[in-house]
């Protein structure tokens, strides 16, 4: 057998498994959301379960929500963690202990993070007694209702604490050698600190920090969790709002929470696109190179 | 000057991910934590003892959630390795399959499962515990896909070709050459597998249809319920379950190498 389709034939067990859930699985999602749905005797094929679902304004609070939700924690939580990627690099002596901690998160679920969020922000929690103890507050009643609100400030905290660390850890690296190559030409051609950052670790980084941002919001956008547990009763985030569609007792139903879930897919599809023209767009770079 | 401004961001960081760590032990190992106090009063293991002694079945429904887990990790380690060992190579039609192993961590799986429940259903799959270990090793497979690709390409033809030479072939090769090289990679890839299934809520409750508890679907309830102490500590054990899991692979990984090397030394 020839060596390459040997390395192919490698690949089928984990192709198979992946495609053969995937796609199947995102297939059933759009033909059911079209009203083909054999089982429960729906077999004509229409568009008007997508006409109803988008003309609810609450399911465009729901989108706005969780894009809000996904586009905030993901977008704060990448600075953070450029920024501190690029602080530990600059001082990489003695900050090994650093780089120790803040990698902790990465390594502690999502569901476990909800805890830590609602010991921290709920109204008779950490940050309220720290206040009210300290004398800055007089009692717990003056202290925000952050979690459970339209806001969205518990689930966006719970993706930041997540994000910035991840962000560490898939940054630093990278960073650190293009330091290695690059501080001492630009410091030669007469650079300040925050020059070189922004002209040259920045736009060197640039598709690696995209591609992050990408992931943890592709993550945060779908993920159900969370904001089941620290989100508003309305809006819902769009996974709540498809789950409560779907176990709706009246099977007819059903494609109402297809109609969503191709809409969280097809946002994943424009994300893929995206990630996929940022990482040729690298290829080619290196390849001219 | 500018020494200490940088110093004193990266130590804000690492508080930020450091007091809520410890804010939850703290609460778990507490009692009375009326509302003004900053920390609990005292030292107490009541949380702990409500998890054993008011959950009759937590241990059993904690130990089937570690077999599962596991499962989940070791099904994903192994299709992770075999797929790692083609992707490192060159062929036609890799991009495309580096692309599809992506998938599931791009993918809304929420989506993905309520299409597919149907199909499980139709499998006899729904409901049952290969059905939940089949839907979460789908999660968990990218993670070890990437570890073993990455792996494979570090390590390189040589030390496979050294191998070939001395007349390691089959399951020789596998024993003395393979598995040595790629000992890191397998115990990384099995904690983070095991990690990501063993947090998984929804596609348990949903391919399980509720009848498969996990450690993970136990606690759920319990994690905005109102009672700091009951949530951290399920939060603290489930983190003690997945550090000694690590440790439990790490121990296991090293003796079957270092039994392979004492093999060949006779």
């Amino acid at each position: 057998m020839k060596k390459t389709t040997k390395q192919m034939l490698y690949t089928m067990p984990a192709v198979i498994f992946i495609a053969g859930t995937i796609l199947v699985g995102a297939f059933i999602a759009v033909i059911q959301s079209f009203g083909y749905f054999p089982e429960i005797g729906l077999k004509n094929w229409t568009t008007e379960y997508y006409r109803s679902v988008f003309s609810q304004p609450l399911l465009f609070h729901s989108f706005v929500y969780s894009f809000k939700t996904a586009f905030l924690s993901s977008v704060v939580g990448v600075g953070f963690g450029v920024v501190s990627s690029y602080l530990l690099v600059t001082y990489n002596k003695e900050l090994n202990l650093y780089r120790r901690f803040l990698a902790l998160p990465v390594a502690v679920p999502h569901i476990i993070v909800v805890v830590i969020v609602f010991n921290l922000f709920i109204r008779t929690g950490f940050v309220s007694r720290l206040l009210v103890g300290s004398g800055l507050l007089e009692s717990f009643e003056q202290f925000p209702s952050l979690l459970f609100t339209d806001s969205g400030f518990g689930v966006i905290a719970v993706y930041f604490w997540k994000a910035f660390p991840y962000t560490i850890m898939v940054l630093y690296s990278v960073l650190r050698s293009i330091h290695h190559q690059y501080r001492p030409v630009s410091m030669n051609l007469g650079a300040r600190n925050y020059q070189y950052f922004i002209h040259v670790v920045l736009p060197m980084a640039k598709p690696m920090i995209l591609t992050t941002s990408i992931i943890l919001f592709a993550f945060s956008f779908s993920a159900y969790e969370v904001p089941f547990l620290l989100g508003a009763t309305v809006p819902k985030a769009l996974p709540v709002q498809a789950y409560i569609d779907y176990t709706s007792p009246i099977l007819e139903n059903r494609p109402y929470a297809m109609a969503i879930n191709v809409l969280m897919m097809v946002v994943a599809f424009v994300l893929i696109a995206v990630y996929d023209f940022v990482s040729s767009s690298v290829e080619r770079r290196r390849n001219h190179a | 000057m500018r020494r200490v401004l940088k110093l004193s961001c990266l130590s804000i960081m690492t508080l930020l991910v450091v007091i809520p760590l410890l804010l939850l032990v703290a609460l778990s190992f507490g009692k009375g934590y009326e509302f003004p106090r900053v920390l609990p009063a005292e030292l107490s293991f009541e949380s702990y003892k409500y998890l054993l002694y008011e959950h009759p079945r937590m241990l059993s429904i904690t130990w089937r959630s570690i077999q599962l887990s596991s499962a989940v990790a070791t099904l994903s380690v192994l299709l992770g390795m075999l797929a790692g060992k083609g992707l490192s190579g060159d062929f036609k039609g890799k991009k495309l399959i580096e692309r599809l192993m992506l998938l599931p961590l791009l993918i809304p799986i929420v989506s993905v499962a309520m299409g597919l429940h149907i199909v499980f259903i139709k499998l006899h799959l729904a409901n049952k515990f290969v059905g939940v270990l089949l839907i979460q090793t789908v999660i968990a497979l990218p993670y070890a896909v990437l570890i073993f690709t990455d792996l494979y390409k570090l390590i390189g033809e040589k030390w496979f070709e050294q191998g070939d030479l001395y007349g390691a072939v089959g399951h020789k090769r596998f024993m003395y050459v393979t598995f040595p090289l790629l000992s890191e990679g397998i115990i990384s890839a099995f904690g983070i597998c095991f990690i990501v299934s063993f947090s998984q809520y929804f596609v348990t409750v949903l391919i399980g249809g509720g009848r498969i508890k996990t450690f993970a679907t136990e606690m759920f309830p319990f994690m905005n319920g109102g009672d700091f102490m009951i949530s951290s500590s399920f939060s603290v054990v489930f983190l003690v379950i997945n550090v000694m899991m690590l440790l439990v692979m790490e121990v296991i990984v090293r003796s079957f190498v270092r039994r392979g090397y004492h093999s060949i030394e006779r």
